[in-house]
């Protein structure tokens, strides 16, 4: 499990990140990422509502109730918005620039 | 099972509005009972299936403080606003917490107290007059001693020379609190008003003193503020006015930079509390901060001398996180800062003159932020921040 605060900053990244693949609801969010990150990304589900509606909120992404494919009651579909994609597109520039400055100050060593 | 369904969706949707808190139940809904039933494949009943589920979605006031985050602060920030606009043309709004009130404290500017236009000012009604500057905040004695005497609080004054000497005995503290106006002699200005007003007390001297009566001093809440003194509690507003306490927070913050600059008293450092006091930081950061490395930011408990002192997380405000520390010190303090003042900041000082005034803020960021370069201390702009949370 990364470190809470390393978690946190990269949320949004990780959450646009996903919902580029495809559209999903909450709880398929969390499985997915937990998934696809062999385990090392954990998040609580009563942290991710609440993200997941900023990012709404901020027009990133759009969400439209829907019946699940098994049935059952409706549940939130989420999907990137066209500002999401441009936000992701700024998200991973910044974060790859970071993550290669970092590795530089390794590489000087 | 239908209760604990519904009271862990009513419960992580408290406080929302009844559209937004409808939607989302249903989405919390429909995403637990997909849980639960997978746990159901897994060989749970169904109570224990939705149990698991739940706990899975964790507590549901934390959905709900997420939840109010995104939904409710927008709207009290633009209320804010608009509460700022009517006050600053005059429209008093009358405060929500009036029937909280235990004691109101009311006062008057003494004339010449503010330097920036606002001179002449009496009667007002508010018990702490914010003005430019760090020392325009005063409390009006006879209001404070007929707020505090129903309280308990013995207050006797020098008979010849009313208010000159007052005395504060406040049920059991272990001395009493004496407030001598030669005690407010740094400042020429003060001088002239005590000549002028007897009867006023700065803010900042009425509370460090405080300090020192060997009760717990606790605030809360910002600008209503109530102070506790052991078992006696008052309130820093009148029935129609809201006040700031921001002298009451700094007062007691700058124990903080005692602290966690590894210095035990001012001596100890050329960066004194003195310098604090005087970067401009102090007026507009301090009152909306201040989290120190392994202190609980949510509600934030800062040490005032022995006692404990409860500040309550304004995170109202979108700020930015400044780090400073000792070079090859562990220790660090954050501390957090409005935008308005990171733009404050970000002015070119270089091209001042020495001895050009600008105006007194001006100078002393200048002054800050020769301090920070010749002495190596960092300071670090971080991400902006919305919110402190664990």
């Amino acid at each position: 499990m990364p470190d809470n605060h390393l978690l946190k900053g990269n949320l949004d990244l990780i959450l646009l990140s996903i919902l580029e693949q495809s559209e999903m609801y909450g709880l398929e969010i969390t499985k997915e990422v937990q998934a696809q990150s062999n385990d090392y990304f954990k998040f609580s589900l009563g942290s991710l509502y609440p993200a997941l509606h900023r990012l709404e909120q901020a027009g990133q992404i759009s969400g439209e109730f829907r019946t699940p494919p098994r049935g059952g009651s409706p549940v939130k579909y989420y999907q990137l918005t066209e500002n999401g994609k441009k936000a992701l597109s700024n998200k991973r520039a910044e974060f790859e620039a970071f993550n290669s400055a970092i590795r530089n100050l390794w590489n000087a060593r | 099972m239908e209760r604990t369904l519904s009271r862990y969706l009513r419960l992580a949707t408290w406080g929302l509005p009844k559209k937004k808190k409808l939607e989302i139940q249903q989405e919390l809904l429909g995403n637990i009972e997909i849980l639960s039933l997978e746990y159901q494949v897994q060989g749970m009943n169904k109570t224990e299936a939705l149990q698991a589920a739940l706990l899975d979605f964790g507590k549901p006031e934390r959905v709900c403080a997420g939840m109010t985050k995104v939904y409710i602060m927008p709207i009290i920030l633009r209320n804010l606003g608009l509460a700022a606009l009517l006050s600053s043309l005059g429209i008093g709004i009358l405060s929500s917490s009036t029937a909280q009130i235990i004691a109101s404290v009311t006062g008057r500017l003494p004339i010449n107290t503010c330097n920036d236009g606002q001179t002449d000012a009496v009667e007002i009604g508010k018990a702490w007059i914010p003005c430019e500057g760090n020392y325009g905040v005063w409390i009006h004695l006879p209001s404070l001693k007929a707020s505090l005497e129903p309280l308990g609080v013995k207050v006797t004054t020098n008979t010849k020379n009313p208010w000159l000497e007052t005395t504060f005995n406040f049920p059991d503290a272990k001395k009493p609190l004496v407030i001598k106006h030669k005690d407010n002699q740094n400042l020429p200005v003060q001088n002239e008003q005590v000549k002028v007003s007897p009867g006023y007390v700065r803010a900042i001297d009425f509370f460090e003193k405080l300090n020192s009566i060997g009760l717990p001093i606790t605030l809360s809440g910002w600008n209503t503020t109530k102070i506790g003194v052991g078992n006696t509690k008052f309130q820093l507003n009148s029935t129609n006015n809201t006040v700031s306490s921001e002298m009451l927070y700094f007062s007691a913050l700058k124990n903080i930079f005692w602290r966690d600059l590894e210095t035990t008293k001012s001596s100890d450092s050329l960066y004194t509390v003195r310098n604090w006091e005087q970067h401009t930081l102090s007026g507009a950061a301090y009152p909306h901060q201040i989290s120190v490395r392994n202190v609980n930011p949510e509600n934030i408990l800062v040490i005032v001398s022995r006692e404990k002192m409860l500040m309550q997380n304004n995170d109202l405000v979108t700020m930015r996180v400044y780090r400073i520390s000792r070079p090859n010190s562990a220790r660090e303090i954050q501390f957090y800062s409005r935008s308005d003042t990171i733009n404050f900041l970000k002015k070119d000082f270089s091209a001042l003159k020495p001895d050009e005034v600008i105006n007194t803020s001006e100078i002393i960021v200048k002054k800050f932020t020769n301090r920070l370069d010749k002495n190596s201390f960092e300071i670090i702009p971080a991400k902006d921040i919305r919110i402190l949370t664990k």
